[in-house]
C-alpha cells in the first residue's frame, strides 16, 4: 500500500514531501504514505451532534446515584443515569442499556472517558469538534487526512459525509478551507435541520445532479473532455491559476462519481441478512442503518474518511425519551458495522470514531434534561490500530469534569492521525506565509491507547 | 501568611495572583552592588524559569503577572496581591510560591527551584529588591492597544515618489508603485481592452458585457483611458451596480429571511430592508447616511412620508439577525438579542469583533465588558419590530407599519381586532340565556324548535342580530398597511410602572415592551448574575481622540451611537469601508481580515495608501459610487493578469499588486452570468419575495416555520430567472444554485466569501436543468442567427468569455462537431462545456 515511491522519499522530510507529491502529480488525492506506517487506512467518524450526555452511556458513576436528587442551584439536582449499566466482555466495560448491541463489541471498544473541549456552544464546538477550529475556517478533520494520505480509488471522493446538516457552519464542517479542494467533503443527503426529526430518509437518495438527462454517457464524456481541454489551454496560458486546477481536479472527481457513487450508495443491492442486521426497513433503524452499511461499502471501496451524522442529541428537555430515541436509532446499525468489518478483516484498519462535540453535566435541569458540558464528555473508537476492550481516562467521581489522563480534542486529532500514520506537528500546509496544522500549536498522541 | 493572597483554588490554574498597588521606586534601584547582584543571582533566574510564562514574550501570559520590569514583578498578577515588596520576605507572593509552602501556589511548576536560590530571592527581597529595569509591565493587549494602528486617527500622507514617473495615474497608482520598486518589481502590462470591459462589467454590474458593449468599446477610437472612463460611467449607473454591491452589503449586514436556529421562521419583511440596500448603492447614498440610517434611521428627520419609510426600512439591519426564537427565558432571548446586534454593529462597521467581551474583557482588544454592556443598554432600550414570533417567545412579533396614514391604519386594526374580541365575548354571554331558555324548554318535555317559548323567541333574535354585528365587525376589519421589519426607542416610563406592567403581562402570558434604561453588566456572560449597571454608550477605545456623546435619559442611545460611528473622526469607520471596497475590487482587502481591524487581525498591505484613501472618501463626501469609480480608473486595476515569475516568487499572492489577481466569480454572479448569456435573466426585480409570499399563506407569525413539512420547501421556486439577489434567502435553506458555489452563511457577518471547489458544483454545472436549459436556448440563437460555424464558434466566445478564441480553441470545436453542421442541440453541448470551464467563473 505503500505508494509515492516515485518521489524517492527517503531521508526527506514528509511534510515537505507530502506538498510536493501533490503539486508534482498536481492530483492530491493520489495515495500516499503518512510519515510512518500506521495501523488505520481509513476512518468512519460516528459523528453524534448535540453531544450524548457521558453518564448516561459509556461513563458509569456509581457515586451520582448517591447524590441522586440533591439539589443544585437553578431548580436542578443530581440525577443519576435512567439507564442501568452493565459489564460486557472479557474486559468488563461498563455500558448503559442505551446501547446492549453496541456492547457487545466491548472488547473492541476504547472508551476515552475524559474527554473535555473549549467551549459548549453547538455550533462552535461543532466546528472545533470537526475542523479544529470554531474561529477560523479551517480545513475539516477529513480534508486533512486526504491530505495526507490521498485516497485509494480515483473514481471516488476521498471524503465523503452522509446526513450533513446545514447548521454549525454547513459545508464548513467538511470544507477543505486552504488544502486542495480536491480534500473536500462529498456530501450525502445534505437537509435543512431545524426541525429535531432528524435527516431525510436515505433509501432511493440520489446525490443531487448528478445524472443528466440530456446526454448519453459517451456523450457526456465528449463534452467533458472539451470541458478540459479548454481548462488545460487556460491553464498554460495562465501558467500559475491554483483555482483553476482545483475546478479541473473537481469535474475529474464529479464526473467519476456519478457512475460509481449511485452504485455503492444502493445499499438495497446487499443480501437480506446483511440489510437486516443493518436495521434497514425497519422504521428506526432504517436511515441510519443506510449510512452506516453505505459507510462500510465505501470504506471498503478505497474511500479514505466517511463522516456519519446523527442528531440531535441535545436533550435539554426529556433526556430520557431524547436519547432513547436516538440510540434505537444507531444502536443496531453501529453494532452491526463493527461486525460487519470484523468479519471482512476491515476492522483492523479503520478507525471507528464514536462521540459528539461536547457532553453532558450529571444534573438534571427543571424540564428533565441535561444542559451543556464541555468539561467532559465520552468519546469511543475502535480498530485502526487502537487498543480494545480499554476504559481511558476519567472523569470526576459525578462525571463531571475531565480528571485523570484528560484528553483534549486537539489531543484526540493528533491521536486519529497518529492511527493513521501521519505526525500532526508534521503534517502542515503553508497558507498565506504561514504554517497550519489541524491541531495549531497544540495536541499530545495519546500513546496509551494505541495499540 | 497565606491568608494574604487570594489563591486560585485549583492547583492546574495556580499561578502568580494579582496585585494592586504599585510599589514606590526603591533607592535600593539605584544602589549599584544591589543591582550587581540582582544580575548576577535574580535575573538569569527570573529568564530562565520565569520569562516563558510571565513576559510579553509568553505565548499566554500566566494570570497577567509579567515580570519583565521593576514595576510588574512587584505588582503581581491577576490576583491583586503585591508580589514583591521591599523588605518584606514573608509578605512577598513571589517569596511565597518559590518556596513551595502553599500547595496551591508553588512555582516554577515544572520543579522547586534549590534552596540556594531561594534563599537568594529572600536576600535579595530583604535588601530592598533592587531591580534596574525601567518601563512599564503591559499585558499585549494594553501594549497593543495603545499603539494599534487601526485605532489611531489616519494621517493624510503625500503619495511617495517613484522612479517610473510616467507610469501612475492616480495617487493610488503611486502609492502601489514605490512598493513595488522597494523590491525591485515592475508593474504588469496593462489589460486589454476586451479584459477590462469584462473585468469592470461582471465587478461592477455582476454580469459579462453583451457583444454590442464589447464591439463598441473594441472600437471607440479614443484613448484607452478616456474610452474607458465612459464605460465605467455607464456601468455606475446601471440598476445592476446596486444589485451586486447591495449583494455585497447584505454578507455584511448577515442577511437572511428567516430565524435560522432551531426554530427557523420566515422573515416575511426583510426582503424591504433587501431593497433598501439595493437603492441605497444605486442612489449612491454617502456612506455615513447609509451607516447612520440603519443604526437610528427612525430617529432622523424626514421630509416626506417616503423617506420617512425608506429611513424605517434601513434599520431592519438591527433586527434582520438569526434570532433564538426557541429560547425559554426571556431575559436570555433578549441578551441574544443585544450580543447579535452589537456584534453586527461592531463588525459591519468598525470591523470590531466585540462580543467576547459579554462574558470578559476582550482577550486581545480594548472593548471591556463595560463597554459592551453599555452598547447593549444602547439595543436593549429599542424596541424589535421584526414580525416574526413562536409559541414561546412573541417579542417580535408586531412589525414597523409603514406609509403615511401606516400608525393610523394599524390603530384602526387593532381597535377593530378589539371590537371583535369583546363582540365575541359578548356573543357568548348571550348564549347562557338563550341555552338557558332552551333546556329549561327540553327539561319540561317540549321540543323548543317547534313551539319556543316567547322569552326564547326574544333571546335568540338577540342572538341573531349580533352574530351579524360580530360578522359586520369581522368584514370591517381594514387591511393590513404595508409593514417592514425595523426597530424603534423603547418606552419612557419608570422601572416601577415597567415592573408593575411585566407582572400583569406575565399573567397574560405577554410579551412586555422595553423601556429606555441601563442595562446591568452580567458577570462572565451568565444572565442569572446581574451586577451594576452601566450607562448605555460607545466603545471607549478611542475616547481619547472622539469624546463619547451624551445620551439623555429618555433616547436609546442609537442616535448618538450612529453619529459616533460615522463621525469623521472615528478612526475605524472609513477605513473599514474602504478596505470592503478594495476587498471586493481587487479580491483581497488592503487589510486581509476584511472584518476584524482588531489585534488579532492583519496589518495592512499598504498602510498610508489606506488613510490616504479613507481620508479622500470622506472628504468626498462619503461617495461610494465615486470611490469604485477611482479606484477602477487606476492603472493599478488596469493591469493585466499575466505573471511575471520574479514578482510570483516574492509576492506569489499579489498582494503588491504587480499584477490582477483573477478573483473567482461568487454563486449569485456565475447563476446570473448563464442566464444572461442564455437571454433567460430577468432584469425586473420582483415585488416584494418569495419568502413574503409563502410567509403570507400562514396568517399568523408563529405558523410560519421553515422546518414544519411541506410549508416551505414545497412552496418555494427556484425555476425563476430573477437576479440571485432577489432569491430567497432563508437561513439553512439557500437554493442550490448559489449554495453549492459559496460558503454564504447568512448567520454571520461576511465580508469576504471563502472560495471553495467542490465536485459537487462540476456535476451542478453538468446535469442540472437551469444550465443545459440556457445553453440550448444561447445555442439555438446562435444556430438561427449566424450561418457559419466559424462565425458561430465566433459569437460564441465573444458572448460568453468577451473575447475571440485562439487558433487552438477553434480547432478543438471544430474537431468537437467531428466537421458536421451542428445543430442547436450539438451547440447546447458545446456552449454547455464553454460554461463549464473554468474560465467562465474566473474574473481576469
Amino acid at each position: 500500500m505503500l505508494r509515492g515511491t516515485a518521489c524517492g522519499f527517503g531521508s526527506l522530510a514528509f511534510s515537505g514531501l507530502l506538498a510536493d507529491r501533490a503539486r508534482a502529480s498536481g492530483n492530491p488525492l493520489l495515495p500516499a504514505s503518512g510519515h510512518r506506517p500506521g495501523k488505520a487506512k481509513n476512518v468512519i467518524f460516528l459523528f453524534m451532534r448535540g453531544g450524548p450526555s457521558q453518564v448516561d452511556t459509556f461513563d458509569y458513576k456509581p457515586e451520582l446515584s448517591k447524590k441522586h436528587g440533591e439539589e443544585v442551584a437553578g431548580n436542578r439536582q443530581y440525577f443519576q443515569s435512567p439507564w442501568d449499566f452493565h459489564r460486557y466482555g472479557q474486559c468488563g466495560l461498563p455500558i448503559s442499556d442505551l446501547f446492549p448491541h453496541t456492547a457487545r463489541h466491548a472488547d473492541e471498544l476504547c472508551v476515552i472517558n475524559s474527554m473535555h473541549t473549549d467551549i459548549s456552544n453547538h455550533p462552535q464546538a461543532i466546528l472545533q469538534m470537526l475542523t479544529g477550529s470554531f474561529q477560523f475556517v479551517r480545513p475539516s478533520v477529513g480534508s486533512w487526512v486526504v491530505y495526507g494520505l490521498g485516497t485509494e480509488n480515483q473514481n471516488l471522493p476521498g471524503f465523503i459525509t452522509i446526513n450533513p446538516d446545514f447548521s454549525a457552519g454547513g459545508a464548513r464542517k467538511y470544507g477543505s478551507a486552504f488544502l486542495p479542494s480536491a480534500t473536500a467533503g462529498t456530501a450525502i443527503n445534505q437537509w435543512g435541520g431545524g426541525d429535531g426529526e432528524g435527516a431525510p430518509s436515505l433509501k432511493g437518495f440520489e446525490i443531487p445532479y448528478a445524472t443528466n438527462e440530456y446526454l448519453a454517457p459517451e456523450d457526456q464524456r465528449r463534452q467533458l473532455d472539451l470541458i478540459q481541454s479548454l481548462n488545460r489551454e487556460r491553464l498554460e496560458r495562465d501558467r500559475v491559476n491554483d483555482p483553476l486546477e482545483g475546478i479541473i481536479q473537481s469535474f475529474e472527481t464529479g464526473f467519476r462519481m456519478q457512475s460509481e457513487m449511485p452504485e455503492l450508495m444502493d445499499v438495497d443491492r446487499e443480501p437480506s441478512y446483511v440489510r437486516e442486521r443493518y436495521g434497514l426497513d425497519t422504521e428506526t433503524t432504517d436511515n441510519f442503518g443506510r449510512a452506516c452499511l453505505m459507510a462500510r461499502r465505501f470504506v471498503e471501496s478505497g474511500v479514505r474518511f466517511v463522516q456519519l451524522d446523527l442528531g440531535f442529541w441535545d436533550q435539554h428537555k426529556d433526556l430520557a425519551g431524547g436519547h432513547q430515541k436516538l440510540a434505537d436509532a444507531s444502536d443496531r446499525p453501529v453494532a452491526a458495522l463493527l461486525a460487519d468489518l470484523k468479519e471482512r478483516g476491515l476492522l483492523d484498519e479503520t478507525l471507528v470514531l464514536w462521540g459528539g462535540e461536547f457532553g453532558r453535566p450529571p444534573i438534571l435541569n427543571k424540564d428533565k434534561g441535561r444542559d451543556h458540558n464541555a468539561d467532559g464528555f465520552t468519546m469511543w473508537m475502535a480498530g485502526g490500530g487502537v487498543k480494545g476492550g480499554l476504559r481511558y481516562g476519567t472523569t470526576d467521581e459525578l462525571g463531571y469534569k475531565a480528571e485523570e489522563n484528560k484528553v483534549h480534542l486537539h489531543d484526540l486529532h493528533a491521536t486519529l492521525l497518529h492511527l493513521l500514520g501521519l505526525d500532526h506537528e508534521r503534517l502542515v500546509y503553508r497558507y498565506g506565509g504561514r504554517d497550519f496544522r489541524l491541531t495549531d500549536v497544540f495536541g499530545k498522541v495519546v500513546h496509551d491507547i494505541v495499540a | 501568611m497565606f491568608t494574604l493572597f487570594r489563591v486560585r483554588t485549583s492547583f492546574a490554574a495556580a499561578g502568580f495572583a494579582l496585585f494592586l498597588v504599585a510599589a514606590p521606586d526603591s533607592e535600593a534601584a539605584d544602589d549599584p552592588k544591589q543591582v550587581a547582584f540582582f544580575e548576577e543571582k535574580i535575573r538569569p533566574v527570573l529568564v530562565n524559569h520565569c520569562y516563558e510564562c510571565h513576559s510579553p514574550e509568553a505565548e499566554e501570559i500566566e494570570s497577567d503577572y509579567l515580570l519583565d520590569t521593576r514595576e510588574g514583578i512587584r505588582k503581581g498578577g491577576a490576583s491583586g496581591v503585591d508580589a514583591v515588596i521591599p523588605g518584606d520576605v514573608d509578605g512577598s507572593q513571589l517569596v511565597a510560591a518559590i518556596r513551595y509552602g502553599d500547595e496551591r501556589l508553588q512555582m516554577p511548576p515544572e520543579g522547586k527551584l534549590p534552596d540556594a536560590v531561594i534563599r537568594d530571592f529572600e536576600t535579595w527581597v530583604e535588601m530592598g529588591a533592587a531591580d534596574p529595569r525601567d518601563g512599564r509591565s503591559r499585558l499585549p493587549r494594553e501594549i497593543d492597544a495603545d499603539s494599534h494602528w487601526s485605532f489611531q486617527p489616519p494621517v493624510r500622507h503625500d503619495p511617495p515618489e517613484v522612479e517610473a514617473s510616467a507610469w501612475p495615474r492616480d495617487a493610488i497608482d503611486r502609492f502601489v508603485l514605490a512598493e513595488l520598486e522597494k523590491q525591485g518589481l515592475a508593474p504588469a502590462d496593462d489589460a486589454d481592452r476586451a479584459t477590462l470591459l469584462r473585468r469592470a462589467s461582471l465587478e461592477l454590474t455582476g454580469l459579462p458585457p453583451t457583444t454590442t458593449e464589447l464591439d463598441a468599446f473594441l472600437a471607440d477610437p479614443r484613448p484607452d483611458a478616456e474610452a474607458f472612463e465612459e464605460v465605467v460611467d455607464r456601468l455606475l449607473a446601471e440598476p445592476g451596480f446596486g444589485e451586486r454591491w447591495g449583494r455585497h452589503w447584505l454578507d455584511v449586514a448577515r442577511f437572511g429571511e428567516s430565524s435560522g436556529y432551531s426554530r427557523n421562521m420566515l422573515y416575511p419583511y426583510a426582503w424591504r430592508y433587501r431593497d433598501w440596500v439595493i437603492g441605497a448603492f444605486n442612489d449612491d447614498l454617502p456612506y455615513d447616511e447609509f451607516v447612520a440610517h440603519q443604526i437610528a434611521g427612525d430617529l432622523l428627520p424626514a421630509e416626506t412620508p417616503e423617506e420617512r419609510d425608506r429611513k424605517i426600512i434601513a434599520t431592519g439591519f438591527l433586527t434582520i439577525g438569526p434570532k433564538t426564537l426557541n429560547e425559554s427565558n426571556p431575559l436570555l432571548f433578549e441578551l441574544n438579542v443585544a450580543d447579535d446586534q452589537i456584534d453586527a454593529t461592531c463588525r459591519a462597521f468598525l470591523a470590531l469583533t466585540a462580543n467576547c467581551a459579554r462574558c470578559h474583557d476582550h482577550k486581545y482588544d480594548p472593548i471591556p465588558t463595560d463597554d459592551y454592556y453599555a452598547l447593549a443598554g444602547i439595543f436593549r432600550s429599542s424596541r424589535n419590530l421584526a414580525g416574526v414570533a413562536t409559541n414561546v417567545r412573541a417579542e417580535h412579533e408586531a412589525a414597523r407599519p409603514l406609509g403615511e396614514d401606516g400608525d393610523k391604519r394599524l390603530a384602526e386594526i387593532e381597535a377593530a381586532h378589539e371590537l371583535v374580541a369583546m363582540l365575541q365575548e359578548e356573543y357568548k354571554e348571550l348564549l347562557k340565556p338563550r341555552d338557558a331558555l332552551r333546556k329549561e324548554l327540553e327539561e319540561k318535555g317540549i321540543d323548543w324548535k317547534k313551539n319556543p317559548s316567547p322569552e326564547l323567541v326574544a333571546a335568540e333574535t338577540r342572538v341573531q342580530s349580533h352574530k351579524d354585528k360580530l360578522a359586520a365587525a369581522r368584514e370591517g376589519i381594514p387591511e393590513n398597511p404595508p409593514f417592514a421589519m425595523a426597530v424603534d426607542e423603547g418606552r419612557r416610563i419608570s422601572e416601577e410602572e415597567w415592573l408593575a406592567e411585566l407582572e400583569e403581562n406575565k399573567k397574560k402570558k405577554k410579551p412586555t415592551d422595553p423601556r429606555i434604561a441601563d442595562s446591568p453588566v452580567y458577570v462572565r456572560g451568565v444572565h442569572t448574575s446581574p451586577a451594576d449597571p452601566v450607562p448605555r454608550g460607545v466603545p471607549t477605545l478611542f475616547s481619547d481622540d472622539l469624546p463619547a456623546p451624551e445620551i439623555g435619559p429618555g433616547e436609546s442611545g442609537r442616535l448618538q451611537l450612529a453619529e459616533w460611528i460615522v463621525n469623521p473622526e472615528n478612526p475605524l469607520s472609513a477605513r473599514v469601508y474602504v478596505n470592503r471596497v478594495w476587498h471586493h475590487l481587487f479580491g483581497v482587502g488592503l487589510v486581509d481580515t476584511v472584518d476584524n481591524f482588531g489585534l488579532l487581525g492583519a496589518g495592512p498591505s499598504h498602510p498610508e495608501l489606506l488613510d490616504r484613501l479613507a481620508l479622500d472618501f470622506v472628504a468626498d463626501g462619503w461617495s461610494t459610487k465615486r470611490l469604485v469609480r477611482r479606484i477602477v480608473l487606476t492603472r493599478t486595476w488596469q493591469l493585466s493578469s499575466a505573471v511575471n515569475d520574479r514578482a510570483h516568487e516574492i509576492d506569489p499572492d499579489g498582494r503588491l499588486r504587480w499584477r490582477f489577481v483573477p478573483q473567482r466569480l461568487e454563486g449569485e454572479a456565475l447563476r446570473d452570468s448563464i442566464l444572461h448569456v442564455g437571454g433567460g435573466l430577468d432584469r425586473e426585480a420582483p415585488a416584494s419575495s418569495q419568502v413574503h409570499d409563502i410567509a403570507m399563506l400562514q396568517e399568523k407569525a408563529l405558523q410560519r416555520e421553515i422546518g414544519r413539512r411541506d410549508f416551505y420547501y414545497s412552496q418555494v421556486d427556484d425555476d425563476v430567472n430573477h437576479r440571485s439577489v432577489y432569491l430567497p434567502m432563508a437561513r439553512d435553506a439557500i437554493f442550490d444554485s448559489l449554495r453549492v458555489f459559496d460558503s454564504l452563511d447568512p448567520n454571520l457577518v461576511v465580508g469576504a466569501r471563502k472560495v471553495i471547489t467542490v465536485p459537487s458544483q462540476a456535476l451542478f454545472l453538468l446535469n442540472s436543468d437551469l444550465v443545459r436549459e440556457q445553453s440550448l436556448s444561447f445555442a439555438k440563437r446562435l444556430v438561427a442567427g449566424t450561418p457559419s460555424l466559424d462565425g458561430q464558434i465566433d459569437l460564441a466566445f465573444r458572448t460568453i468569455y468577451s473575447r475571440e478564441p485562439s487558433s487552438a480553441e477553434r480547432t478543438r470545436l471544430e474537431a468537437f462537431f467531428q466537421g458536421d453542421a451542428p445543430d442547436a442541440e450539438s451547440w447546447a453541448t458545446a456552449v454547455q462545456a464553454l460554461i463549464c470551464a473554468g474560465e467562465f467563473r474566473t474574473l481576469y
